[in-house]
């Protein structure tokens, strides 16, 4: 069963993603509100991805991104990047930063897991 | 004190500490069950985030009221920038698509000056309001 570690400050977005990649794809899901809490559990738990926020109070997703990057146990589990941002030249910064994928807030829950499944290439 | 840190709801509970969770029974027996099942908890989430929403409203209420009177603080309009933000972020998530746009309208307009126009703000918050069943 694949694991996913969801990083966001907002409850009913950690909620919505959980239920849909449980629901859907029957994904184990595992929950972090701030980047530094992310971090630690992402050590912890070791989640085969992390859906993370940009826009976070505190470290936002992009520094929580290359913290994780400094951290050889943390280096190679793939991050794909949660944002409202819609211009190209906000997501083309977060796709130069090296992150598995960018999705677009609003998300549709009924087809989360799919986007995270190609953006991963788990297919 | 954010709205998000006064909530103490499940989830907040679930998220301390990164536990994992695991989905809450068997999968259902084919997509379109999942798809129902998802659609009804949806609509329970959406009435437990009406607390938040409705503080979020009230933010931008307060700072186009400022904007109207020639107020507006930088601070103030960053924050209702981004209340407008968190609001297209998720309000579509629910199914509310047109809500969303108009929060994304109100993001730019806050975003774009630091005097925004404050009859062109009040309009988009009141069609806002319109299309969300908050009560």
């Amino acid at each position: 069963m694949r694991h996913i570690l969801i990083i966001d400050d907002e409850d009913d977005i950690r909620e919505v993603a959980a239920l849909s990649l449980e629901s859907i794809a029957g994904w184990q899901v595992s929950m972090a509100s701030s980047g530094a809490e992310g971090i630690q559990a992402a050590e912890k738990l070791h989640p085969d991805a992390i859906l993370m926020d940009v826009m976070m109070p505190g470290m936002d997703g992009p520094t929580t991104f290359k913290e994780m990057q400094s951290h050889a146990s943390l280096a190679r589990i793939p991050v794909i990047l949660l944002t409202a941002k819609v211009q190209g030249v906000d997501q083309r910064r977060f796709h130069n930063l090296g992150v598995a994928g960018v999705l677009q807030k609003p998300f549709d829950p009924l087809s989360l897991a799919d986007q995270i499944t190609s953006a991963l290439g788990w297919n | 004190m954010s709205a998000d840190a006064q909530r103490d709801s499940p989830s907040r509970r679930k998220a301390a500490g990164g536990r994992a969770r695991t989905p809450a029974g068997p999968p259902a027996a084919d997509l379109a069950a999942k798809q129902a099942a998802i659609r009804a908890k949806l609509a329970s989430l959406w009435k437990d985030s009406i607390p938040v929403i409705e503080q979020r409203l009230a933010l931008l209420d307060d700072a186009i009221a400022a904007a109207r009177s020639g107020t507006l603080t930088a601070e103030q309009n960053s924050d209702a920038a981004g209340e407008a933000h968190k609001l297209a972020g998720s309000l579509g998530m629910f199914g509310y698509t047109e809500a969303g746009s108009l929060a994304r309208e109100i993001e730019v307009l806050f975003e774009g000056s630091p005097a925004p126009d404050g009859a062109a703000l009040e309009a988009l918050a009141e069609r806002l309001r319109g299309a969300l069943p908050l009560s």
